[in-house]
């Protein structure tokens, strides 16, 4: 039986991350499968640690209380590999030392045969209209292509629910824009729920989702 | 398994030179069952004490230390505050970087080659400018004073102080000697003045370390140093080699004043550090200027260079001298080559060269994986080396190796270990391990962890994201430090010596032990040869990731995103 309409999604349920006795931020929210919730603030109110604490990746320092569940799974606990939950980083993060391509199968699930994987590989490529780009060396595409690369790399783990970390924010004016749409068509094109962290009302605009400022 | 990786990491670091200090205290104080003598005196110390000349060597093991070190660091120093920042500089790097990964002993023999009365540099002024048609009587090398063994210290400790030097260099803000210039202090001035003290604080144990190895060093004592009567630990070497087994206690109770005369040098240079920061700060605050530096510029220039030169020169020589036929005093270059020596030693070479080799792989290996389980350990649990944690990297570098290894020696006697390829490989890997650590850690610590939480986000293991994705990246970095290690491997002449038992020669055993023949061509063909053992493997690990990350450009040197 599928989890009922009302646990889909991801749930931050009274989540508290402190760091020793002072507490940074405290967030209870549901995003719904689609729906895209953007956390705006300052540098160092917390954002980025939250992102952290949801992906798995809260470094000791801090502490967290409260449950996250994502798709009625209690992922607070489990390590980071075991969540389904894809981040797209300030940076693209390609893996330098991989091609296009193989960035691209790294994040594939296992199982399927090589051709099908490749197959999918380039099925995904295609989609954002880098085919052609697949044997060429991350470090030398554009800016704005490593971009498109990131986010399909991030689609292609299959993830439930996607975190973005300023994303556009080391994007020029231009590219910007285009690439917020092209991740915001890609989202709902998959029913994900979005956390979208920023400090740029345009982005938030953008997202078209509910708003908390820290 | 990770967890262990830190605790087996301290054993290798400490237990060797906490055993081996132990085992030969017994011994010191006439109580060594395995020599046949039992019960408590202080007679090996007297004996010890009694033997000619001993004072003398003493005070030359003492003071060599702190005068070496405080020759090279001044020397790198001024030279980075002149010229940092210049295409000299980064020109003098290049220079300096086939210099450190030369041994010790194929250094101090390309330099006895220049300087002696015999050598080249007295051949290229003779007989026009010096009257000499045959070599003149003058002690230069194996000098009395020691003067010979304090510049081939000074010369190889130069570009080993340069490189920690640069490495510590980002760490401070170079910006502050502009803010000094600005406020009237000279160049020099300026940045010793506001950079340099930062930097020092970083440098430190390795300096400690430049101390401690030059009070205590073996190799280049015997190549270089006074014969009669020598350095202390060459003294302590010739006991523990003597037949007359009884000898072996004063050799322990000399190794412990030996453990003495380094505590007592890096003492002195513990309170030199002081007066000179007080001094220092005395003149900075006073307003002194210090304006007119530039002899002191082209000074630092012209003796840090010539130092990288020098070293050089001298392996050039070496080459020349293991092909040469006839080459008489005074003439420049040999009258015909041959090969002859090479022919004749060709069997040996590849037998000794080869065990170098294998013992270095072996121990630098072990070392390099130990050393990455050790910062993967640390990334893992999110842990900062303390400063306790750095003093035990260096401890096997301060503490002075005669001292410890002829006890390490006498207990894995006991447990019928010694002399086997195992035991060298063991102790060389106490001495390679420091090096690995020190340089992997920073490429290890800059290393954006990003990519290692956006594989992890696409579903992979912490093992599959470290082998799959940090390891790769960081290749080049591996892989130079395995080089390191290995080239830290072949200079070991003591540890191979000792813990083989004799059984073990390697290249730096047998190119040594020719030291007092004064064979040139036969000199020349081994210390060639271990001269060029880490060259050629620091080019063929070069080689591998420019050819695997031939088409990744992020993965070049000197990328900048």
């Amino acid at each position: 039986m599928n989890p009922s309409a009302n646990d889909r999604g991801l749930k931050l349920d009274h989540v508290k991350i402190s760091k020793g006795e002072t507490a940074l931020m405290a967030i209870n929210a549901h995003i719904r499968p689609g729906e895209v919730l953007t956390l705006m603030g300052p540098s160092g109110s917390g954002k980025s640690t939250l992102i952290n604490a949801i992906s798995g990746f809260l470094p000791k320092v801090f502490a967290c209380t409260g449950t996250i569940t994502l798709d009625a799974v209690n992922i607070t606990r489990l390590p980071p590999e075991r969540r389904r939950v894809g981040v797209l980083f300030q940076d693209p993060l390609l893996f330098p030392h991989l091609s296009v391509l193989e960035n691209i199968l790294y994040a594939l699930p296992p199982g399927d045969t090589g051709a099908a994987r490749l197959m999918r590989a380039n099925e995904l490529l295609a989609a954002v209209n880098l085919e052609e780009c697949g044997k060429r060396d991350p470090a030398t595409l554009s800016g704005g292509q490593q971009a498109r690369v990131a986010l399909i790399r991030v689609i292609a783990a299959e993830p439930h629910a996607l975190l973005l970390d300023e994303p556009f924010s080391k994007l020029d004016a231009q590219l910007r824009g285009s690439v917020r749409e092209l991740v915001f068509a890609e989202v709902r094109r998959r029913d994900l729920p979005v956390l979208l962290v920023t400090h740029d009302e345009e982005d938030a605009k953008a997202a078209g989702g509910s708003i908390i400022a820290l | 398994m990770l967890r262990l990786a830190p605790f087996l990491a301290i054993g290798i670091l400490i237990g060797p030179v906490l055993a081996g200090l132990m085992f030969i205290i017994g011994p010191a104080f006439g109580h060594a069952p395995l020599f046949g003598a039992t019960g408590f005196s202080v007679a090996p110390f007297a004996h010890a004490w009694h033997s000619p000349g001993f004072l003398t060597s003493v005070w030359l093991s003492f003071w060599i230390g702190p005068v070496t070190a405080l020759i090279s660091l001044a020397l790198v120093a001024l030279f980075t505050a002149a010229f940092s920042g210049t295409r000299l500089f980064n020109g003098a790097l290049t220079l300096m970087k086939p210099v450190i990964a030369m041994p010790h002993a194929a250094a101090a023999f390309g330099l006895a080659f220049l300087i002696a009365p015999s050598g080249f540099m007295l051949r290229l002024l003779s007989p026009e400018l010096t009257g000499f048609s045959r070599p003149p009587d003058w002690l230069v090398v194996n000098d009395p004073a020691g003067i010979a063994l304090l510049f081939g210290l000074v010369v190889k400790e130069i570009p080993f102080l340069f490189l920690v030097l640069i490495a510590a260099l980002p760490q401070t803000d170079e910006r502050y000697a502009r803010v000094a210039r600005v406020l009237g202090r000279g160049q020099v001035w300026a940045w010793l003045t506001s950079v340099f003290p930062g930097v020092y604080a970083q440098i430190r144990l390795p300096v400690y370390a430049v101390v401690a190895f030059a009070t205590s060093v073996v190799d280049v004592a015997m190549i270089l140093g006074p014969g009669t009567p020598p350095t202390l630990s060459v003294r302590i070497l010739r006991w523990m080699s003597d037949p007359d087994l009884t000898m072996r206690m004063t050799a322990a109770a000399a190794a412990l004043i030996q453990l003495g005369v380094t505590l007592s040098a890096l003492g002195l240079w513990w309170l030199g550090e002081h007066a000179v920061a007080r001094l220092g700060k005395m003149l900075a605050l006073r307003g002194y200027r210090f304006c007119h530096d530039l002899p002191l510029r082209l000074l630092a220039g012209a003796s840090t260079l010539g130092a990288a030169f020098l070293v050089l020169a001298g392996l050039a020589l070496i080459a020349l001298w293991s092909i040469s036929g006839l080459w008489r005093f005074p003439d420049a270059l040999p009258q015909n080559l041959d090969f002859g020596t090479w022919m004749r030693e060709a069997n040996q070479i590849v037998n000794v060269a080869g065990r170098a080799m294998l013992i270095g792989i072996l121990a630098s290996l072990i070392a390099v994986a130990l050393v990455l389980a050790c910062l993967e350990n640390e990334y893992r649990n999110q842990i900062q080396l303390s400063r306790w944690a750095r003093l035990t990297l260096y401890l096997p570098l301060l503490v002075p190796q005669i001292a410890f290894l002829f006890g390490l020696s006498i207990w894995w006697l006991l447990w019928g270990w010694d002399g086997t390829i195992w035991a060298v490989t063991a102790a060389h890997l106490v001495f390679v391990m420091p090096y690995v650590y020190l340089l992997l850690a920073d490429p290890w610590n800059a290393f954006d962890t990003r990519y290692l939480a956006a594989a992890r986000l696409l579903g992979k293991s912490e093992n599959r994201v470290l082998l799959t994705i940090r390891l790769p990246i960081l290749l080049r970095p591996i892989l130079t430090a395995f080089a390191l290690g290995f080239a830290i491997s072949i200079a070991q002449y003591l540890p191979t010596l000792l813990i083989g038992a004799g059984r073990q020669p390697t290249i730096t055993t047998e190119a040594v032990a020719l030291a007092s023949g004064g064979n040139r061509r036969l000199i020349g063909v081994y210390a060639l040869v271990q001269a060029l053992l880490p060259f050629v493997i620091f080019a063929l690990t070069a080689l591998i990731p420019t050819i695997l990350w031939r088409n990744r450009r992020a993965l070049q040197p000197g990328f900048v995103r």
